[in-house]
């Protein structure tokens, strides 16, 4: 019998906590209703953006590695070093030889003295 | 031509028949959201006892639920959305605590406050309304009383009363076990009861 009157009760409160919550939500001013509907339709826009930010992402970054690659590679290259021989020209090797024989002669004091 | 809505799960094929799959994707958020957006603002409210601070909070709520849950089977959308409504109403609380301690440091808060002392106070002091009130003051009354209870209890009290979720979404929701549900729910019911015997007596002698 308690138990009766305490489900009975219990249904009383929720019917009348029902209708207050009911009453109160249906009376937000058209300010507020406002701001909710742009929240709303921002949240269902960042649904439409992200899949197309997931697609968007990776093929953006593989251009952009693409990109970075054609360009790093060419200034990692660095060229092999040219052979010594190969700098000089034929005329400039003969006056090098020429100079270097006469600084050898130079540094031979005695036969300089002589 | 790339749009979001033919983007939305591309996959090489019948591209038409995706993009129709995602506005009626779209259209369901959009449709579940304003079902339930009112009400969450209600709720947290409640919590909150401030309709901006509540705003913040359900729109943090439909962003979270859009970015985390939207490939989520729809029946699944209502428990989770909750569930990140609870969340954030745990968050504002933190902070507020938070606020409160570094405030209650400074040597002139306490003092000349001209803040509401029924705003700050409390959640689960007991309210007492007034036994024969006109229907808007029953309604104030109820409100207040919800608004009183303690976090967990309003919490359980408003999904499973209001709300109609099942004590499993309600566990979903609140991050806490069936039985947790149930007593802080039973608790709500006996603390709205005590708080607005009154109203019951009129209700009934009516």
């Amino acid at each position: 019998m308690e138990t009766q009157s305490n489900h009975a009760s219990e249904d009383t409160l929720i019917t009348l906590a029902n209708d207050s919550l009911d009453e109160s939500v249906s009376h937000f001013d058209a300010a507020t209703l406002s701001r909710l509907n742009r929240a709303r339709q921002a949240a269902v826009a960042e649904r439409v953006q992200s899949p197309l930010r997931r697609f968007l992402v990776p093929v953006a970054a593989a251009a952009f590695a693409g990109i970075a690659a054609v360009v790093a590679v060419p200034m990692l290259n660095v060229n092999p070093p040219i052979p010594v021989e190969s700098q000089f020209s034929a005329a400039e090797d003969a006056e090098l030889v020429e100079n270097l024989d006469i600084v050898l002669w130079l540094m031979e004091p005695e036969d300089h003295a002589s | 031509m790339i749009d979001g809505l033919t983007c939305y799960n591309w996959a090489p094929g019948n591209e038409a028949t995706r993009g129709e799959q995602a506005l009626k994707n779209d259209r369901a958020m959009n449709d579940f959201l304003q079902g339930v957006e009112r009400r969450a603002l209600k709720m947290a409210e409640l919590a909150t006892g401030n309709r901006d601070d509540a705003m913040e909070i359900v729109q943090d709520t439909m962003l979270g639920l859009v970015r985390r849950y939207a490939d989520r089977p729809d029946q699944e959308w209502k428990p989770l959305f909750y569930r990140i409504l609870q969340s954030r109403i745990n968050d504002f609380h933190r902070r507020r605590a938070v606020r409160q301690k570094v405030m209650a440091l400074m040597p002139t808060g306490a003092e000349g406050s001209d803040e509401d002392p029924i705003e700050q106070a409390p959640a689960g002091e007991q309210v007492e309304p007034v036994a024969t009130l006109q229907r808007e003051l029953a309604n104030e009354s109820m409100l207040a009383a919800i608004a009183a209870l303690p976090g967990r209890q309003q919490q359980a009290f408003m999904l499973r009363a209001w709300e109609g979720m099942s004590v499993a979404d309600t566990a979903i929701a609140m991050r806490c076990s069936d039985g947790s549900v149930k007593t802080h729910y039973s608790r709500a019911v006996k603390a709205l009861q005590a708080a607005l015997a009154s109203l019951f007596d009129s209700d009934a002698t009516a």
